[in-house]
């Protein structure tokens, strides 16, 4: 069985994982094992498929295509990791003295809590930069849905910054990394 | 755009800025696509089952009373409550056998960040003189009369080459013998293929060299889009880059006359004068030997198939993983040994090498070197279970070990 690909599958990992992992780390908010094993398993579909993946002209497409969607559906069946909206006020941390710092923290964690559609949604847009039509293609949506999950999802990380910035009461409760586990 | 988004894009990339996948990553995939096949092998016998089934069933319903349950006698699969993708155990579960006397020394070559050997019962590990300090595991590669140890790359750049050394069965001094992205065994014991990608152009250069690192013959540039899987004879066993789904076919190739002399279909091992082939659902195992072109077969139970094995280092035994049962979503619910004697053509299974299908990885077996002594590995979470059998033996001498954290015991074709 002979298939001729425009790039061979070794190249291709070779060259790209790296990129692919780091979308995989911010799919998974952060979870260096999730986040392995996701791009693990979009590499071996794909390489089902190596030779259709490559006659389209654009294998790294079609592999973010399955890892985002993979993603999706991954966290759907996790359900011991349950999707939960970040409450008004009660952040996962609070600012310390690197504020910036402490603002990406915050970002990245109100990130992870988005339901995994609107956070693919908001990795594909913005940190992979692709266009709205191109991130409604990969995700098989429409263009108006992306839209409006990117909406919601920004919002939802305004609102969490906005409570994240807000001075703790004399009544405040001092949230850490991992106290609520 | 707004100031939310400018943040989360910085938050995002600084997050993520200069991570690296394992590299091993390549390895994973392609042991993942492993298991995919003998899942999709599995789904076939079950449909096949069901195919046998339905009209058995059919005929024994007329006999019975109305609302009475048809019951399809010898289909029903076998459901394992621990069996199929969704349910993972924390634990494998274990071969049985008699205990391993502790007058049985065990030298097993172990992955840790550099191999050593460790030592077993007296739980102690050497370090192998030779082989440079490494932040990630070597990759190793079974070859006739020990192993080649490939380091892992700096870089995931392009066209990582990395040193290769060869570790001597239970020697403590490891040889470099070259550069390769990829290692493969050679034709003759102590004779290691190493392959290069040209950076420059598409092709794919393989070099024989020996265990000392003295290259035999000539560089040879593979056809495109194949890979070494092992030399054989005066050929090589190549096998396809990119895989669909399905069968795989790997094809004997001659580098002389780059002409390709023979094709194998599910090749379940190869050795420098053998090649069996034939993994899929109910299918006889095929062995050609190479040197004299004589054809036999060994077949196996019904509704079950074999799949990576390994011949032993004389060439008179075949050891396989042999699938046991199916359920009901076509998964195998069980892995265990079997080994076919060559000269016999029979297929025996070993007593008590069963183990539940929900962690395949976990159960590895090769033959040690220079000897027709098979052992066999179980990887729990911390303790690590070795099995030794020997032809005529009636059954396994066990023995459970533990190893410091992040060691790994190699018996397979690789680690």
């Amino acid at each position: 069985m002979r298939i001729s690909a425009a790039v061979s599958f070794e190249e291709f990992v070779q060259a790209r994982s790296g990129s692919l992992l780091r979308t995989a780390l911010l799919l998974t908010g952060q979870n260096r094992a999730e986040a392995e094993d996701l791009l693990q398993l979009a590499l071996e579909r794909a390489y089902r498929h190596w030779s259709r993946a490559c006659a389209a002209g654009d294998p790294e497409r079609y592999v973010r295509r399955i890892l985002a969607n993979a993603s999706a559906d991954r966290w759907r069946r996790l359900t011991r990791r349950p999707e939960h909206q970040l409450p008004a006020g009660e952040g996962p941390g609070i600012p310390d003295r690197t504020a910036e710092v402490a603002d990406r923290d915050y970002l990245l964690r109100a990130l992870a809590g988005l339901p995994p559609r609107q956070r693919a949604v908001l990795v594909l847009r913005y940190f992979d930069d692709l266009p709205e039509a191109e991130v409604a293609a990969m995700l098989g949506c429409s263009l108006g849905t992306v839209k409006s999950q990117a909406a919601r999802g920004l919002a939802r990380l305004r609102v969490a910054a906005a409570s994240a910035a807000a001075p703790v009461g004399p009544a405040g409760r001092e949230h850490r990394r991992g106290a609520d586990d | 755009m707004t100031d939310i988004e400018d943040r989360l894009r910085d938050a995002m990339r600084a997050a993520v800025d200069g991570e690296r996948p394992a590299p091993d990553l390549l390895r994973g995939v392609l042991r993942r696509h492993r298991r995919y096949l003998v899942r999709v092998a599995g789904t076939a016998v079950a449909a096949a089952a069901v195919l046998v089934a339905v009209p058995v069933a059919v005929a024994s319903s007329l006999g019975k009373p109305a609302g009475g349950t048809a019951v399809m006698p010898g289909t029903h699969p076998h459901r394992s409550p621990s069996s199929g993708p969704g349910h993972k155990r924390h634990e494998p579960s274990w071969m049985r056998g008699r205990p391993m006397p502790v007058t049985v020394n065990l030298r097993l070559l172990v992955t840790a960040r550099d191999p050593v050997w460790f030592t077993s019962p007296a739980d102690t590990s050497q370090p192998i003189a030779g082989l440079p300090r490494s932040a990630y595991p070597y990759s190793i590669t079974r070859i006739g009369g020990g192993w080649a140890a490939a380091l892992s790359p700096a870089c995931h750049c392009q066209s990582p080459k990395v040193p290769v050394y060869f570790i001597a069965d239970g020697s403590a001094v490891a040889r470099r013998v070259g550069v390769a992205q990829a290692v493969y065994p050679g034709q003759a014991p102590g004779t290691i293929w190493l392959q290069t990608r040209v950076t420059s152009g598409r092709a794919t250069m393989a070099m024989q060299v020996t265990a000392s690192g003295r290259t035999i013959g000539s560089p040879v540039r593979l056809p495109a889009g194949f890979t070494i899987q092992q030399g054989a004879g005066s050929a090589l066993l190549l096998a396809p880059d990119s895989q669909g789904p399905g069968t795989v076919t790997d094809e004997l190739w001659n580098p002389r006359t780059r002409r390709v002399t023979r094709t194998f279909p599910g090749v379940i091992a190869a050795s420098g004068s053998q090649v069996a082939w034939g993994i899929c659902p109910g299918c006889a195992v095929h062995v050609l030997d190479l040197r004299t072109g004589v054809a036999r077969s060994v077949r196996v139970p019904a509704r079950t198939w074999a799949y990576d094995g390994q011949f032993s280092s004389d060439g008179r035994y075949l050891a396989v993983h042999l699938s046991g049962g199916v359920n009901r979503d076509g998964y195998a619910t069980l892995s265990r040994i079997a080994i076919a004697g060559l000269r016999t053509g029979r297929l025996t299974v070993l007593p008590g090498s069963s183990i539940g299908n929900d962690l395949p990885e976990a159960l590895t077996f090769g033959w040690q070197g220079g000897s027709d002594t098979l052992i066999a590995t179980v990887t729990g979470r911390a303790v690590t279970q070795a099995g030794l059998w020997r032809p005529g033996s009636a059954r396994l001498l066990v023995r459970r070990f533990w190893l410091p954290p992040g060691m790994t015991v190699v018996t397979g074709p690789w680690g």
